[in-house]
């Protein structure tokens, strides 16, 4: 395997989507190669933070007033 | 050990369940709390009217996700007639050709990292405004919102192997521009 083979698998692999024999060869390609075993690590990373981003955001508080006056009669239908 | 009733969804409980979630997804599509608010009142309207046709959770949140995408995506559309008619550009225009890849240095990061700090939560917030809009909708549906491939295939109307490369190579950008704060700080 080059480096370029396992640039093409790259998301595969990280995402684990590969079979196992694909997967070994990476594996092995990874062990011996500085640059790729640094490049997983990475695009790993990158991967793992945007997992760790807030997945809510608070409203701006005047948007939130402005939200609830404009729902006001659905809002105190219950 | 009984688990607690489900709770009836009341326009209420929609509104503070969902609104931060829409308006987050909104924000980061759009790039701006302006058209991020329009498109969470247009949502808001649609899903408080709708609110008697959803059975519980996970339906409604399935929905909301492609309302909120299409609406943000419609939003996007308005707001480019109305500037000039630019002409389509392909990925390779927008991210270069290929999909290059830089080796790099070792990132200075733990293995199981899963908190943010709010200083990194910030850099990697401003890194994602700067992806071409086409790989930003794509990495944030997936990678932010962990939706599948084949939900976001169809919300914005792509092939599923378009959804995987537009991921691949906007993950390949944000390892870009995130090497600066990330990498090099530890000798190994
Ligand atoms: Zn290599």
């Amino acid at each position: 395997m080059t480096c370029e083979d396992l640039h093409k698998l790259l998301r595969e692999f990280v995402g684990n989507e590969l079979v196992v024999e694909s997967r070994t060869t990476v594996e092995v390609h990874i062990a011996g190669c500085p640059h790729c075993g640094t490049l997983v690590q990475s695009y790993t990373h990158v991967v793992r933070i945007a997992r760790a981003l807030p997945k809510t955001r608070p409203l701006p508080a005047a948007f939130e007033a402005r939200l609830r006056a404009m729902l006001e009669p659905e809002l105190k239908d219950e | 050990m009984v688990e607690p009733p489900p709770e009836k969804l009341t326009p209420e409980l929609v509104f503070r369940e969902y609104a931060p979630r829409i308006y987050n997804i909104a924000r980061r599509m759009l790039g701006n709390d302006a058209d991020a608010e329009d498109v969470t009142q247009d949502v808001l309207l649609q899903v408080v009217r709708k609110l008697d046709t959803f059975r519980g959770d996970a339906q409604i949140a399935t929905w909301l996700h492609r309302v909120t995408v299409n609406a943000a995506l419609a939003h996007r559309q308005k707001r480019a007639n109305r500037q000039k008619h630019e002409n389509p550009e392909s990925d390779d225009d927008l991210l270069g050709s290929g999909g290059s890849i830089t080796p790099g240095k070792k990132w200075n990061v733990g293995p199981e990292e899963t908190v943010l700090a709010a200083e990194q939560a910030g850099i990697i917030e401003k890194a994602i405004e700067q992806l071409p809009e086409p790989f930003r909708d794509v990495y944030v549906l997936a990678d932010v919102e962990e939706l599948p491939n084949t939900e976001i295939a169809e919300m914005l109307g792509l092939s599923l192997a378009a959804v995987k490369s537009r991921l691949h190579r906007a993950r390949l950008r944000m390892r870009d521009l995130l090497a600066p704060h990330f990498e090099g700080k530890v000798t190994s």
